[in-house]
């Protein structure tokens, strides 16, 4: 495992190019190994913000009032399209639908694919592939056609293909989103052994308080409130306002 | 780690390559007999339908299969003298594309039954085919199945709100809708996959695992 990554976000204004305003302003800093919840409605900007940790969006525009001149450091890196590979070997994105994620014919396969990406020999893979499978309890999924898995052994083989690149930093989205509470215990058994930062979208507030020292809500692209998970999960009012609970 | 594990993900059995050269001959052969040669092409034909029956292929799953294949390739063979004018060998003509087509067609079918498809894809690596090819051809077996998982989802939702009888217009009308759904829809998954790859660290170079 690399050692985990520090995050720093700086007045991140962003929107699609279809005209619609996603993130406004929002700042926030990450210490390495810190565990974050990411909490929000439905369209609040979590999965748009996740995607800039890998810089994956066209790059925003740099906040005007600082001399700084980049919005999404990673380990004090600009994460823009120049550092993309050092930035996406650093963050590992698992993301929401694992239909997206998992394109190989077979779970070994799959796997496989960030660490020959990484431009690793193949025993150094078969090694990240086995030892990932492992940890995810898929140890005897390597040739199984990725068609033939259920929701659970999907969502967990994405995570595999994640950590086989070994990231300092895992970035989720919705990784809770459909699963069974079987499915949920292992995937959160899973994410509570990873000893990097973890920036965790969700709106499992009970995985929240399981797995997060802290709590970031996001509503309507703004940073509404930052705090520790028992500080921020006792506030209803707050909950309620930003549609965390009913 | 278990060494048996990393010999095994890189050893392609040899019946797969012979699976797969049995396959190309049939079709190479297929290819090289015309309507004249009716005798060979019909024996050609008995045997690939008795390596389905070998396969453990039943009648109904061949029939289905057919069903959709052979309107294909009757358009097709038709397509000719159409382009061209009936002449007086247009039927041989027709008859030869239909043949050709049809022995190549179930000697494709055999060979995705009798290999699974992850050996055929490290086969066609171990025969240094372009990277490119065949992972596009990993790629396409993967993705057929969540398209027509979400064909079915579509279609589910389509008779939930069908209440009584409908026109046919009204059905083929909704049809093409449906259809241009999944074109939306499969353009979304193809920016969003490419997103995922692009994640794990893909430079637009494919790196083959054996």
């Amino acid at each position: 495992m690399t050692s985990a990554v520090a995050i720093e976000i700086r007045q991140l204004t962003f929107a699609y190019s279809d005209g619609r305003n996603v993130l406004h302003d929002v700042s926030f800093s990450v210490s390495p190994g810190e565990r974050i919840a990411l909490l929000g409605p439905s369209g609040a900007g979590k999965s748009t913000l996740l995607l800039h940790l890998n810089a994956l969006l066209p790059d925003p525009p740099p906040p005007a009032s600082e001399e700084a001149t980049a919005c999404v450091l990673i380990d004090g890196l600009p994460a823009t399209a120049n550092n993309a590979n050092p930035i996406r070997r650093k963050v590992g994105l698992l993301f929401q639908n694992p239909e997206d994620q998992l394109f190989g014919s077979t779970v070994g396969r799959d796997v496989a694919f960030g660490p020959l990406n990484l431009g690793l020999d193949l025993d150094e893979v078969q090694a990240r592939v086995d030892q990932s499978l492992e940890d995810v309890g898929l140890e005897e999924f390597a040739d199984r056609d990725t068609v033939r898995l259920s929701l659970g052994e999907r969502k967990r083989a994405c995570l595999a293909g994640v950590l086989a690149c070994q990231p300092g930093c895992l970035a989720l989205d919705e990784p809770f989103a459909n699963l069974d509470p079987r499915g949920c215990r292992r995937l959160a058994d899973i994410l509570a052994r990873f000893s990097g930062t973890l920036l965790l979208a969700t709106h499992d507030l009970d995985a929240v308080r399981e797995l997060a020292d802290r709590i970031l809500v996001l509503d309507d692209g703004r940073l509404c409130a930052d705090g520790p998970t028992t500080t921020i999960l006792q506030d209803r009012q707050l909950l309620t306002d930003h549609g965390l609970v009913a | 780690m278990p060494d048996s594990r990393i010999s095994r993900a890189r050893l392609v059995p040899a019946t797969a390559f012979l699976k797969l050269a049995a396959s190309l001959a049939v079709v190479l052969t297929a290819c090289s007999l015309s309507w004249d040669s009716w005798p060979a092409a019909g024996a050609l034909l008995a045997v690939t339908l008795a390596a389905q029956a070998l396969a453990g292929m039943t009648l109904s799953s061949l029939a289905r299969r057919l069903a959709l294949f052979l309107p294909m390739i009757t358009l097709v063979a038709i397509s000719i003298p159409l382009s061209q004018g009936f002449t007086a060998s247009w039927m041989q003509v027709a008859g030869t594309v239909i043949l050709r087509g049809l022995v190549s067609f179930l000697a494709g079918l055999w060979l995705i039954r009798v290999l699974p498809f992850d050996t055929l894809v490290s086969a066609l690596y171990a025969l240094r085919l372009p990277a490119v090819v065949v992972a596009s051809l990993a790629m396409m077996h993967r993705y057929l199945f969540v398209l027509w998982e979400e064909t079915g989802r579509l279609r589910t939702a389509r008779r939930a709100r069908c209440l009584g009888r409908s026109k046919r217009i009204t059905q083929w009308l909704a049809g093409i809708s449906m259809v241009g759904m999944l074109v939306i829809r499969s353009l979304d998954r193809g920016h969003r996959i490419h997103r995922a790859m692009l994640a794990r660290g893909w430079d637009g170079h494919i790196r083959p695992w054996p």
